[in-house]
């Protein structure tokens, strides 16, 4: 019969509540062991009877579900800090492969370039989004489980709209057979392997998230205008959270002639005069701004874009 | 003392600690709770989190070794842990100097 049945079972305990890698957890048990063991000891040198020296030792070392609490907060936040600097690799390898598949004409139209076109905006606003709410807490070891969820959700929305748009990509090349030159190839198989391995991670921190969400007791985790004040500083963004749908309805507009503005700039104007660039103009900033708004009524809540 | 107060100052603590030589985890705990007369009240299996941290940072390192048949986790600081203490101490030092000024009406 071992000597320290109390440290034993209480180890038994830690391991049944501990949900992390292999290698992470038997690091854990091992030095939780030593600790225990150690003042153990030492209590019973100082004179107190066993079963009081270990019942000691484990009240001071905490309850089992509060150390493995504690260090699955630690496993979360290593698995969503990775997240900033792969999102932003996807983001830029992404964009090489937009620029260069341009020129494609099985591209100019049809549904793989709306999707394309949807994807590197959906990928850009959630790809920002996660970069800058893993720059803001760069330093801070207790960040919310709620926030971290939010910073995964982000980085799993841009990696699963970046996938889908390199799927439509390469089917519309296939489909179309215009040819693709070796840069084109090169940059779509780049994007799909940084996709996988990206979203690899991103469902990783989702999951390790998701069991410190479901253990800890914590508030809401604030919303994205908390996130650009802190980083903006003095910039006078913090009272933009109050309206959040003025802000969808001005953003979306703002998107729409931009995205008009764009489509004249390339194609030029419309050759039957005033009266066909304001239908163009209409239909592109309608077309834009209801995708714009579509996505904040889709992703508001589960980006965090509005409060809960 | 609440915990809560500790939050952003633990892993200073945790450096000024084993910045006075190698040391295991339990020995690291007991030198805390000894050189701050226990003034902070957290449960001690919650700081082994933040010394990961610090490793993974690169401010500790860490190596198993055998101790009276048990194996144990020692700790040491790195060059870069004792650049990042120095400056945690003069940051400290700034604070409080400031926090005083104000208490005390000093300025």
């Amino acid at each position: 019969m071992s000597p320290h049945q109390l440290v034993d079972a209480y180890l038994a305990e830690l391991d049944a509540a501990l949900d992390l890698p292999i290698a992470r957890r038997r690091r854990v048990l091992a030095e939780a062991s030593d600790h225990l063991l150690c003042a153990t000891e030492r209590r019973v040198e100082a004179g107190e009877a066993a079963d009081a020296a270990q019942r000691a030792a484990i009240d001071a070392f905490g309850a089992a579900p509060v150390v493995a609490l504690a260090h699955e907060r630690a496993a979360a936040l290593d698995a969503v800090r990775p997240l900033g600097a792969g999102v932003a690799v996807l983001l830029g390898v992404f964009a090489a492969l937009v620029a260069v598949a341009q020129g494609q004409a099985s591209l100019a139209s049809g549904l793989a370039g709306a999707i394309a076109v949807l994807a590197v905006q959906v990928a850009a606003v959630c790809g920002v989004l996660t970069i800058v709410r893993l720059w803001r807490h760069r330093r801070d070891a207790g960040v919310a489980s709620g926030k971290l969820r939010l910073i995964g959700r982000g980085a799993l929305i841009a990696v699963a709209s970046i996938g889908a748009a390199v799927v439509a990509i390469a089917v519309a090349l296939i489909v179309g057979g215009d040819g693709a030159g070796a840069p084109l190839v090169l940059l779509l198989v780049a994007s799909a392997a940084a996709t996988i391995a990206v979203g690899a991670f991103a469902v990783e921190a989702m999951r390790r998230t998701a069991v410190v969400a479901r253990r800890a007791d914590e508030p809401a985790p604030g919303d994205a205008w908390d996130d650009l004040a802190a980083l903006a500083g003095r910039l006078p963004v913090t009272g933009l959270q109050r309206h959040p749908w003025r802000v969808a309805c001005v953003t979306a507009l703002a998107a729409g002639l931009a995205a008009a503005l764009g489509h004249l700039v390339a194609e030029g104007p419309p050759a039957d005069g005033a009266g066909d660039l304001v239908a163009v103009t209409a239909i592109l900033v309608g077309l834009e701004g209801a995708a714009v708004l579509g996505c904040f009524v889709l992703l508001g809540r589960f980006l965090g874009l509005r409060r809960a | 003392m609440n915990p809560e107060r500790l939050k952003g100052h633990l892993d200073g603590l945790l450096l000024a600690v084993v910045a006075d030589g190698p040391a295991h985890g339990y020995a690291v705990i007991t030198e805390l709770a000894r050189r701050s007369a226990g003034a902070f009240d957290l449960p001690e299996g919650t700081v082994y989190p933040a010394l990961h941290r610090l490793e993974k940072a690169g401010l500790l390192a860490s190596s198993w070794c055998s101790d009276a048949g048990r194996r144990r986790r020692v700790y040491e600081i790195t060059r870069a842990g004792r650049r990042a203490l120095r400056e945690r101490k003069d940051e400290w030092r700034g604070f409080t100097a400031a926090v005083d000024a104000v208490l005390t009406g000093a300025a």
